[in-house]
This record gives C-alpha cells, sequence and structure tokens, in this order.
C-alpha cells in the first residue's frame, strides 16, 4: 500500500471560465514531426512547467532523445487536493486536449498510452473520455494525497520504483500540458496564458485564465477579490509557498492561489513517537528518524541520510505530526546536504 | 515570484511560513485528551463493577498526580515543560491497571510518584516507558503480596447481583457479610483458575481425565461468558469493563488514534497471545512440542470458551486498545511493527501462565516498550524508491 492521505473530493462547482484569446504566434511552424521538432515547437510555444512537481514536456522530451518509451501516462489528476485542474481542463475544450494527446502519442509512439482521472471529476470528463476511450486505456483513481505526484502515479500505473519515471520509459504528461499544447496547433497561438483556480474562505472559488508574467494582484483583481492583507499561498497549502500578490508574477507553473488568515503559529515540542510520518509517507521513508539524524543529531537514530533521496516533498509528515515538527523542511536541507556532497565527491573523483 | 521571505525560510528549516501552511488538527495535546476521554468509559465501567473504593483509587491517583504536578512547575524549571494532559493520562493509566484492593493511601501515593518519574524521565516524549504503566506494575507487585487473586464479593455489585441469576454451583463468591463488610477478598480468579485446568489438560491432553477437568472448570467453575462481558470478575479497575473498552476504541478510532491500518496488528498481538495462551509453565519443561498447539488439543466448543475466558478476563483487550494506542508504545517502522507485536502477544502469554500478580500483556508490553528504537534499527524503513 502506497501511503498518503484522502483529503476527500475538492467539494466546489465547477464555474463557468470566461474564454480568452492567446496572443498569436508571429510565423507559426509547421506541426512537429519527430522529437526533436517537437522540442523546438514547445521553445517557440513558450509551453513550460505547468506544476511545480511535474515534469515540463520539453525537458521530458529533450532528455529522453532517442530512447524508446514504454509507456506515456497521461494525469487528469490534480497534484494539489483542493485544485480541479483536470475537470477545469476537461471543460474547456475536449478537442484541444485530444490534439495534443495525439500529437503527443503519435511522436512518441509508445504501445500504451493511460489516461489516468479522478473519479469525483467524471462528470466534467464525460466528453473527453467519451473520445479518448478508442486511443487510450482509462484509469479511474480515488486520489489520495499526493497519488497525482508523477512518481507515486507511475508506481499505481506502472510499478515504477524511480523517482524520475522517464529512467523506467514512462513519459508523463498532465492535462494541461495537452491542452495548451493543442490550443497552440490548432490556433497557431502562443501558450500565453493559463487557467489559475482562486480560494478564499467564503467565497466561491474561482478560476480566470491568467496572463503569465502579469501581477498577481491583477489575477485577484480579474476574479474580482482583493487580496488584503490576508496570506497569499501559491499552489496549494500543503507544498506551496507565500507569495506577495503586490510584487508576485504570474509564471506556467502557477496552478492556484489561496487567500487565508495567517493561523497563530504553534510551537513544536518534542516527537512523541506516535508513528504517523511514517504510516502516511508516500515513499515509505522514515522522517522522524531522519529528523533526529538531521536536527536533533541523534545518534541513536540509525537514519540513513541518503533516504532523504526518496522524498518527494508532499508535506504530509510535516501536516500530521502532532509535535509540530517541521519534518518535510529538515529533510530537504538533508536532501540538499546529501546532493551537495555527491557533486563534490563526483566532481574530486572527474578531478 | 520569489518574495524575500521565500529566501529566509530556505535558510532557516523551522521558520513558520513555509509549506505546509495547514496542519492537521490534532496536537500533541488533543492526541492525549482523546486517550484520556476514551480510558473515562473503561474506569466507569470499573467504578460501576467495583464500587466507591475503585471511585477513590482513580479520584486519589488522578488528584495527587495533578498537584505533584502543578508543584513541580510551580517551583521548578523543568516542570513548566510538563503538560497536564500527559501527566493525566499517565494517572488514568495507572488507575486503571490498579488492582481493585489496592489501598486508597497507595493509589495517592503512585499519582505522586506518576509525576515525579515523568518530570526525572524527561517529560512527553522522551521517556522510554509509559510511566503510568510502570508504576502500575509495582502497584500490583507490592498488593500482590497484600492479597493475590482479588474479587468482588457478590453484594458489592453496582450493576446488581448477577451471581443470583446464574447456574453456577461451585463458582460461588463470598457475600460481604462473610469478609467482615470488604468489598472484595482473595478467592481464585478466573485465569488462575484456567492456568491450573490447562496445565493438567497439557499432560494428557487427549484423556478422559482432561476432558472431565475442562467439564467441571467450564461448566461449574469459570463465570459464564455473559458475566465476563459485563465485567463481573475479578480484575483489574479500568480492564474487567470488556464493552467499555470496545467503545473506547471505537472514540480512538474515529479520531484516527487507533489507526484503522493497524487493526491488523492489534489482531495479531491478541491472536498470538490467545494461541500460546494454554501453554503451561509446567509444559514448557516437559512437553513443549506436545502443548505448542495448545488451543487447537481443546474441543471446539471448549477452544471458543477457552478464546473468551482469556480475551474478557486477561488485559489483552486493555492493552491493545490503549497501550497500543499511547504514542511511544510501537517502534515507528511497520516491518518491526509486526515482530514487535508477535514478541509481545508469546511474551504476554508466558506471563498469562506463570500467575504472577500483574497484568500480562501491560507487563510484556512494558518489557518491550524500551527496546522499541532498537527493533527500529534492526529492522528499518527502506523507500521503495531507488536513487
Ligand atoms: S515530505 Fe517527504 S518525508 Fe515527508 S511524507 Fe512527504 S515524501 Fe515522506
Ligand atoms: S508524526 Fe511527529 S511526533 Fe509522530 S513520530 Fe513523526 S515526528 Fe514524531
Amino acid at each position: 500500500m502506497i501511503g498518503g492521505i484522502y483529503f476527500g473530493p475538492p467539494g466546489w462547482h465547477l464555474p463557468d471560465i470566461p474564454p480568452v484569446t492567446m496572443d498569436p504566434r508571429r510565423d507559426p511552424p509547421p506541426h512537429p514531426a519527430d522529437r526533436t521538432q517537437l522540442c523546438d515547437y514547445l521553445a517557440a510555444a513558450d509551453l513550460g512547467q505547468t506544476h511545480p512537481q511535474f515534469p515540463s514536456l520539453a525537458n521530458q522530451t529533450a532528455s529522453v532523445s532517442g530512447r524508446k518509451i514504454k509507456k506515456i501516462m497521461i494525469s487528469a489528476l490534480s497534484i494539489i487536493p483542493e485544485s480541479r485542474i483536470g475537470a477545469i481542463c476537461a471543460k474547456i475544450n475536449p478537442a484541444e486536449i485530444l490534439a495534443g494527446m495525439d500529437l503527443i502519442t503519435g511522436i512518441f509512439s509508445s504501445p500504451t498510452t493511460v489516461l489516468a482521472y479522478e473519479r469525483i471529476d467524471q462528470r466534467e470528463l464525460r466528453p473527453l473520455l467519451k473520445l479518448a476511450r478508442s486511443r487510450c486505456r482509462l484509469l479511474p483513481l480515488v486520489s489520495r494525497y499526493p497519488a497525482a505526484h508523477p512518481a507515486i502515479l507511475a508506481r499505481i500505473v506502472a510499478g515504477c520504483r524511480s523517482a524520475d519515471p522517464l529512467e523506467e520509459g514512462i513519459l508523463t504528461v498532465d492535462l494541461l500540458t495537452c491542452l495548451l499544447l493543442g490550443r497552440s496547433l490548432l490556433h497557431g497561438t502562443l501558450c500565453s496564458h493559463r487557467p489559475v483556480q482562486i480560494f478564499m474562505a467564503g467565497v466561491s472559488p474561482r478560476v480566470v485564465w491568467a496572463k503569465i508574467g502579469s501581477s498577481v494582484r491583477d489575477v485577484f483583481l480579474q476574479a474580482g477579490i482583493d487580496p488584503g492583507a490576508m496570506q497569499c499561498i501559491a499552489n496549494g497549502l500543503l507544498t506551496g509557498r507565500e507569495i506577495d500578490p503586490a510584487t508576485a508574477k504570474v509564471d506556467s507553473a502557477l496552478e492556484t492561489l489561496a487567500l487565508h488568515l495567517r493561523p497563530e503559529p504553534e510551537t513544536p515540542v518534542d516527537c512523541i513517537r506516535c508513528g504517523w510520518c511514517v504510516q502516511t509517507c508516500p515513499v515509505a521513508i522514515n522522517p522522524a528518524a531522519l529528523y533526529a539524524a538531521q536536527c536533533l543529531h541523534d545518534g541513536v537514530a540509525q537514519a540513513n541520510p541518503r533516504d532523504a533521496m526518496a522524498c518527494i516533498d508532499c508535506g504530509l509528515c510535516t501536516y500530521i505530526c502532532p509535535s509540530r515538527l517541521p519534518l518535510a523542511a529538515c529533510i530537504e536541507d538533508m536532501r540538499n546536504r546529501v546532493e551537495f556532497n555527491l557533486v563534490s565527491v563526483a566532481g574530486d573523483s572527474s578531478v | 515570484m520569489t518574495t524575500s521571505d521565500a529566501a529566509v525560510v530556505v535558510a532557516s528549516p523551522g521558520a513558520r511560513h513555509r509549506a505546509p501552511f495547514l496542519l492537521w488538527p490534532v496536537a500533541r495535546r488533543e492526541f492525549y485528551q482523546a486517550i484520556m476521554i476514551a480510558l473515562i468509559l473503561p474506569l466507569a465501567w470499573g467504578v460501576s463493577i467495583f464500587g466507591v473504593h475503585a471511585l477513590l483509587i482513580i479520584v486519589m491517583a488522578v488528584a495527587a498526580a495533578a498537584a505533584a504536578q502543578g508543584a513541580l512547575r510551580r517551583f521548578t524549571s523543568r516542570g513548566k515543560l510538563m503538560t497536564f494532559n500527559h501527566t493525566i493520562t499517565s494517572a488514568m493509566l495507572l488507575s486503571a491497571l490498579a488492582p481493585e484492593t489496592c489501598p486508597i493511601w497507595l493509589a495517592g501515593i503512585a499519582g505522586i510518584a506518576v509525576a515525579l518519574l515523568i518530570w526525572l524521565a524527561g517529560l512527553p516524549g522522551r521517556q522510554r516507558v509509559h510511566v503510568g504503566l510502570l508504576v502500575a506494575i509495582f502497584l500490583s507487585l507490592a498488593v500482590g503480596r497484600i492479597s493475590q487473586g482479588p474479587i468482588l464479593v457478590q453484594d458489592a455489585l453496582v450493576v446488581g447481583n448477577l451471581r443470583l441469576t446464574t447456574p453456577l454451583q461451585h463458582y460461588r463468591w463470598p457475600r460481604r457479610a462473610a469478609v467482615r463488610g470488604r468489598d472484595a477478598v482473595t478467592v481464585p480468579a478466573p485465569d488462575h483458575v484456567l492456568a491450573k485446568t490447562l496445565r493438567i489438560v497439557s499432560d494428557r491432553p487427549q484423556g478422559t481425565k482432561a476432558r472431565s477437568m475442562l467439564d467441571i472448570a467450564f461448566g461449574t467453575l469459570l463465570p459464564p461468558p455473559a458475566e465476563l462481558f459485563l465485567g463481573a470478575m475479578p480484575g483489574r479497575i479500568g480492564v474487567v469493563g470488556v464493552l467499555g473498552i470496545i467503545l473506547a476504541g471505537l472514540i480512538l478510532a474515529y479520531r484516527n488514534i487507533l489507526n484503522p491500518a493497524a487493526w491488523g496488528m492489534f489482531i495479531l498481538f491478541v491472536l498470538v497471545g490467545l494461541i500460546f495462551a494454554p501453554l503451561s509453565a509446567h509444559s514448557m519443561h516437559h512437553q513443549f512440542w506436545q502443548s505448542l498447539g495448545g488451543i487447537w488439543y481443546l474441543p471446539p466448543e471448549r477452544a471458543i470458551d477457552l478464546l473468551f475466558v482469556e480475551i474478557c478476563s486477561g488485559d489483552f483487550l486493555f492493552a491493545s486498545v490503549f497501550l497500543l494506542a499511547l504514542p511511544g508504545t510501537l517502534p515507528l517502522s511497520p516491518r518491526s511493527r509486526w515482530v514487535f507485536l508477535l514478541a509481545a502477544g508469546f511474551l504476554a502469554a508466558l506471563f498469562s501462565r506463570i500467575a504472577l500478580p500483574l497484568p500480562p500483556a501491560s507487563t510484556a508490553i512494558l518489557m518491550l516498550q524500551p527496546l522499541a528504537p532498537w527493533f527500529d534499527s534492526i529492522l528499518p524503513r527502506r523507500s521503495w524508491i531507488k536513487f
């Protein structure tokens, strides 16, 4: 059993999403026919990463070069528990998604393509699923956070045991990438905008097309919300980061914005060995032992610092810890240290 | 999109404004609070069975622990780190495992000892054994010397005299008048009867003598299952109320403190203990292999009776619900948890047959608990991710 937590369905009704006109391309190139042309096309269309934890199609295409792709995994799941990005894409335009999907499956010519989607989004996804049924295998999932993380999804779909599914020949693409690519192909436009979901307590969630590079404050105003002095979190409350709407800019990986009152800080106390962090860790590491070794320098903890390399930064251990210990942050520091040591060892040996 | 704040955060892992920005609603305080609330059920059950004396033991132990914690907080700097919920939970655990015959003054001393030991052993999360459990074991040993096999007199049951409605002939509980007004006296308790019977049975499990011994034990010496389930039997204050413990377990499962995913482990603990329980101390050196099957030598209906008596009369259920739910009892990695529980179940079964005046499952856990980090280090959790 892969760990994680079921947060329940996002439970909000998708509002109508006003249409957007993407910026046109000056001289639209012909449709790409191979991987090299796809790389150039994606760069020219400004199609980058659509979520901080999801690898961009451009990077994957560049790093896979001529290697065989065993499986294409298209994800209509949302990595952020409150997000409904899959349903939003399907509601915008299934035909554009299919155009993008067809191009990707044609170029990578993999024997299997799987479309994983959230059961709860089935109503919104129905038109897309109907069209996609003949092209790929459909895989409905009840998403336990962080099941939509590429490493976890590849484990569920293909039994992959690598942090980077591409190493085992699995290409992971999200639905938004398919949508933006399809739109660019069909209309010859740049990927100049992306849908952003906005959450605020007491206000029904909004979805707006935000122009990449514009101010986050403008996005809030576009949605009719004044951020005021509230805490603004980009990309989910579990793994996102705090931003200042006045100075922050929209980037291609901005999926959600949440406004909430700054919570009362809780002081971390000693670990009580409840084991919750170990039970919930989706990649089966022992955050308590790593924390003891890294932050408390506890020799008894017997933690192998290399375990920190398996952490996918989902934040669940910190979220669940009743002692309020900053486990994920500590493990991230540990991972940085291990990576630094590995790089320096590699550098020394090459000298 | 990076703000200057974010840069500060990366340099300081403990900073508050780093993800996650959402926390599970159960903090350490609520964790102990939930266990405390759940413990009220079996304790209340124990009071309804054992009467005012049991209530006074609980009140004395808890009040003494609270007063001692108050004094330690006021007069020592280390005491300021003690948490009320943790100390009270420990005192309640102590009173749940206290024998009903325990003198009230001794319960008071035990309550003070709980607070002092928590203060000495390094506060919540740092102590290597549950202090409440440790003190309860010492209390059982102390009281054990005064009186063995405590049992309630039949007219002192708050819930009414269940005995009058049963067809038991040999299993007679004394009346209060016959024991000079005391609520509890020493008579053979069901688990002692069971230990003795099984010792004889395991010598020649297929013989006619064994069969008639079993008939006598289950037909006349042991209380009927319904009474065991209701708790009208000798035992420790918080351990006798089987129904109360089950309800408490449901409350803890609802609060996610008794993780439903770990139920398999609780069942393992109880099962291992029960299957090996019929091993007698005698057969351990004489007919170990013959009696290893233990329960399987019994006719099916007797085996079911035996399971029922074992579940209701020992502290297996109490330990499975409360001790395993208490943080710090088990190792952290799943594999080491399985091994730990196998060992605990086996040890508990052994203790229940040696018939010490101690709660067998709790004693087994107390002995293994300091070894939990060691279990983790020999069977560490390894990630499935290759890197
Ligand atoms: S942040 Fe890392 S260590 Fe913590 S639960 Fe997620 S994967 Fe496990
Ligand atoms: S969740 Fe927190 S308190 Fe519980 S074992 Fe992990 S680090 Fe310790």
